[in-house]
């Protein structure tokens, strides 16, 4: 039963989560960190950076670029901090796996407790 | 297990937490991206600030040896506080300064050099901040060092002494 | 003169405090437990002392006395009297005194409960403990009452953001969440050490759980529901740093509640209840220490001082430590008694619970993480909304589908039967549903989507079957309230978020355009004069197909330092809101930048969580009734 669910997940995982009806340039600008703001994208931020990337943005997206060409511009000038959405490299692999490993010990730890009580 | 050494293992991990936090708290917070360290000067055509007509390649300026570059502009309060230390090192050292308007008026710029003086030995006007975000910058005043068109040392924030003997010890 | 009051009535209930401590150690040595007197008496003096303290806080604030450093810091004779009074909590020192307040308040009113006399000692031997670690952080390092000599004409806190009503009391809500699991932490500890940790510990505890959790739920909402109508973008969440500090202890203390339900029913789960009880507080803490201390960024953070955030970070630390070593020693030794099956309550319910211990892991590392990496590797990443949806989704879908099934379960006998048969009534009553829902209402469509109303129509079918069939009404209102508010809590907010719809653009006074299926016109603009600042509103009519919105939205400039606000405008209905703001443009001076947002369901959002919260609290009175 257990296993069935875990199936389950694990193909629920695989897939691509999207999120609906965005328009390409604001889903970017949400996803850009205004880094002289506190905690706003540019979309939200009318500050003269959040302006100026915006404007670079929309040009390079009117020659064609595409949205990880722009996040690999940004981020080799800016760092990884200035993309909200954490992509998967080794940093951030961490991220997403430590919840799941956080969860085997604490769940493993309270196995073993209560199985100790069993005796 | 022991009680004891749950207790102790605990312990250890309450205490790793707190060596943590503690150089989480003590670290700086302000971002300091050093992303472009390592990378080329980016390539860009900028106008001369003295003369319109004068079109500045900046893949000339990485052909020379040691320059520095340091964004500024006449609005901004902090380049006015570091002024001194530019002035300092284009007259003591002897460095190869230039320098970046940044969204600038020129007739101010050319102001605020004529009352605080000239540390550049050219100066590329940046009107939308665009070769300033190739460099990754994001603000005013920020400096950079390029050796052999390499950049190899980036400030955020006005300069002081400790920027400016870094920058000479680079020099050597 | 009312500040030197304030001091000495912290320093007494210090003191006060101090002695407490002291005495119980001493009773507690010679193991005398009888005779309560003087124990209550302390511990009404310290509350009456921190009370008097509090208020008179407040006083100096709706007087504008400015030689009180606080006051000068952040009010100002202008601001109106709500938000002198409001401003007494809304800072760093004065939200510090409400929190020990609020931790003497529940000492206060569980020393007049009817309870066993060793377990009502203890509990206000922990408590006091907390009491005084937090006071002497407050007096020594963020003391409300310092005084500024010579004392200033005018105050700095005129921030117009920060006056708004529901900023004035989302904290309070808050913090009797927070502060409030205080209590059951203390009760568990005392329970531990007095080896009566048991159904009748639960049968106790049940109240001073669900208590806090219920306030906590309301003071979340609240802070949504702010951040909604007043940051002008549409959104109610943003998994920000400061958000999730108040959703981790929520998390837990959900777990919290129904792994207590099990120890009563069945007594079992008694270190997983008594863990919790411990953790729920601890992440209390926790986001207590983030939002304070600086290390965090974000548009929240509050007292940007290391030096405290030393301070509460040992304070934290030192309280975890001798919790989970008391926890560890005395952790209830008690046999599992009946057998194991896979279908019973309890079962559903230790699932669940772990699901959410989970999803509690994942919002940890999410808020914590970036800070750690940058601290130790100097490499800063963000953590956004995509990170937590990818992860939670798939998880919380198995989780509602427990969630349905579980409370239809018996505690004790499995019974395959019924559920094989409640199964073959929901799925197919669900599928159904979803999928008129889908076709009528969705052109894009993902499996996302289709999951996740799946479940939660799911869920809300079975509240529903639950309901009609249920022969204990009033016993379980409650959980079928607060239950039934979740489901519809998740189905607003799929929706929501695959429905919504946003529109960008630049218009001049008599433009009227068409975008998408909406008709916006900018009919005019008027103008208003204000004691502290002027407004600009523009005057809009939305026509979506036949139906027509009128929207007001304006600019605020204000003069005092000057700052320009844009203030939403919002007509809502049950379907959903219309939701209009204004920003002045950089680049077309005749032009104002318009924002246009569609949000369905967001009604339905609030008030799934006030039906949560309220069945909380239509639960913590029917225990309190009982009693």
């Amino acid at each position: 039963m257990k296993k069935f669910f875990f199936v389950i997940i694990l193909f629920i995982l695989s897939l691509n989560i999207v999120h609906a009806n965005e328009d390409l340039k604001n889903k970017i600008y949400k996803n850009i960190r205004c880094i002289v703001c506190q905690g706003q994208s540019i979309h939200e931020s009318n500050s003269d950076f959040a302006i100026d990337l915006k404007k670079l943005i929309s040009k390079k997206l009117d020659n064609g670029e595409n949205e990880k060409q722009i996040y690999e511009f940004l981020i080799s000038r800016y760092g990884e901090w200035i993309v909200y959405n954490p992509r998967f490299n080794f940093n951030s692999l961490s991220l997403w796996l430590l919840p799941f490993i956080i969860f085997m010990i604490g769940g493993f730890l309270i196995f073993r407790l209560n199985n100790n009580k069993k005796r | 297990m022991n009680n004891k050494y749950k207790i102790i293992i605990l312990g250890v991990t309450i205490i790793i937490i707190f060596i943590l936090f503690l150089k989480v708290l003590n670290s700086d917070k302000t971002y300091q991206p050093n992303q472009m360290i390592g990378k080329k000067l980016p390539q860009f055509i900028l106008e001369d600030l003295f003369n319109k007509n004068t079109k500045l390649d900046t893949s000339v300026w990485a052909n020379k040896d040691f320059i520095v570059l340091n964004i500024w502009a006449s609005w901004c309060v902090p380049c006015q506080i570091e002024h001194p230390f530019l002035m300092s090192l284009k007259d003591k050292n002897k460095i190869n300064i230039i320098g970046l308007n940044y969204k600038d008026e020129s007739k101010n710029a050319k102001n605020f050099l004529k009352k605080y003086g000239n540390p550049y030995s050219i100066i590329g006007i940046d009107k939308k901040g665009e070769f300033a975000i190739l460099l990754g910058a994001y603000g005013v005043p920020e400096t950079y060092v390029v050796e052999k068109g390499k950049i190899i040392f980036k400030h955020i924030g006005p300069i002081n002494e400790d920027v400016v003997n870094k920058i000479l010890q680079l020099k050597k | 003169m009312a500040g030197a009051i304030g001091n000495l009535a912290l320093f007494f209930s210090a003191l006060f405090n101090v002695l407490l401590i002291v005495y119980l150690v001493k009773r507690i040595k010679n193991n005398d437990f009888k005779n309560l007197k003087i124990i209550n008496f302390f511990n009404d003096s310290i509350f009456f002392l921190l009370l008097i303290s509090f208020i008179i806080l407040v006083y100096c604030f709706v007087i504008s006395d400015f030689s009180n450093v606080a006051v000068y810091k952040n009010s100002h004779t202008t601001k109106p009297l709500i938000y002198k009074i409001s401003g007494a909590w809304g800072n760093h020192e004065g939200s510090m005194v409400l929190f020990i307040l609020i931790l003497s308040l529940f000492s206060f009113i569980f020393a007049r409960t009817t309870i066993d006399d060793k377990l009502k000692f203890y509990t206000v031997f922990f408590q006091s403990i907390l009491i005084f670690i937090f006071l002497i952080f407050l007096i020594f390092t963020s003391n409300p009452f310092d005084q500024i000599d010579p004392k200033p004409l005018q105050g700095l806190g005129l921030n117009p953001i920060l006056q708004d009503p529901l900023l004035a009391i989302h904290p309070p809500f808050l913090y009797f969440g927070y502060v409030g699991f205080s209590l059951v932490f203390s009760f568990a500890l005392a329970g531990l050490a007095t080896n009566s940790f048991d159904k009748s510990w639960s049968k106790i505890a049940n109240f001073w759980i669900i208590l806090p959790w219920s306030l906590l739920t309301i003071g979340i909402g609240l802070g949504s529901f702010w951040a909604y109508y007043e940051l002008g973008w549409g959104g109610y969440w943003f998994w920000d740093p400061v958000e999730n500090a108040s959703l981790m202890p929520w998390l837990a203390a959900t777990a919290l509640i129904h792994s207590n339900i099990v120890t009563y029913k069945k007594d079992k789960l008694h270190s997983w209840t008594a863990l919790l009880s411990i953790f729920t507080f601890i992440m209390s803490l926790l986001g207590t220490f983030l939002v304070r201390s600086g290390v965090l960024n974000s548009v929240h953070a509050f007292a940007n001082d290391p030096y405290r955030g030393v301070y509460i970070l040992s304070a934290i630390l030192l309280i975890s430590f001798y919790s989970l070593t008391i926890f560890i020693i005395k952790s209830p030794r008690k046999n599992f008694s009946g057998e194991y099956s896979f279908l019973q309550k309890d079962n559903f319910i230790l699932i669940n619970n772990c699901f959410l211990i989970f999803f509690l892991s994942v919002v940890l590392v999410g808020t914590v993480y970036p800070i750690i990496l940058d601290a130790i590797s100097g490499k800063s990443i963000s953590v956004g909304p995509v990170y937590y949806h990818t992860i939670l989704a798939p998880f919380l879908f198995v989780f509602l589908f427990f969630m349905s099934h579980g409370p239809l379960l018996s505690w004790n006998k499995e019974d395959k039967f019924s559920q094989i048969k409640n199964f073959k009534i929901f799925f197919p009553t669900s599928v159904v549903i979803c999928l008129i829902i889908i076709f009528w209402l969705f052109d894009y469509k993902d499996i996302t989507l289709i999951l996740g109303l799946l479940f939660s129509i799911y869920l809300i079918v079975s509240v529903i079957f639950d309901w009609i069939f249920q022969k204990k009404l009033s016993v379980n209102l409650g959980r079928l309230i607060s239950h039934l508010g979740f489901g519809v809590l998740i189905f607003s907010i799929f929706v929501n978020a695959y429905l919504s719809k946003e529109i960008n653009t630049a218009m001049k006074v008599g433009d009227e355009i068409k975008i998408q299926e909406f008709l916006i016109k900018f009919k005019s603009i008027n103008k208003v004069k204000k004691e502290n600042y002027d407004e600009v509103f523009g005057n809009f009519l939305v026509t979506l197909n036949d139906k027509q919105v009128e929207l007001s939205p304006s600019i605020r400039k204000y003069d005092q330092p000057v700052q320009f606000t844009s203030e939403t405008s919002i007509r809502s209905n049950l379907i959903t809101d219309y939701y209009f703001a204004i920003n002045l443009s950089e680049f077309e001076k005749d032009k104002i930048m318009v924002r246009f947002y569609y949000k369905p369901l967001m009604f339905w959002i609030w008030l799934s969580i006030l039906l949560i919260a309220f069945g909380g609290i239509y639960q913590t009175f029917r225990i309190r009734n009982e009693q």
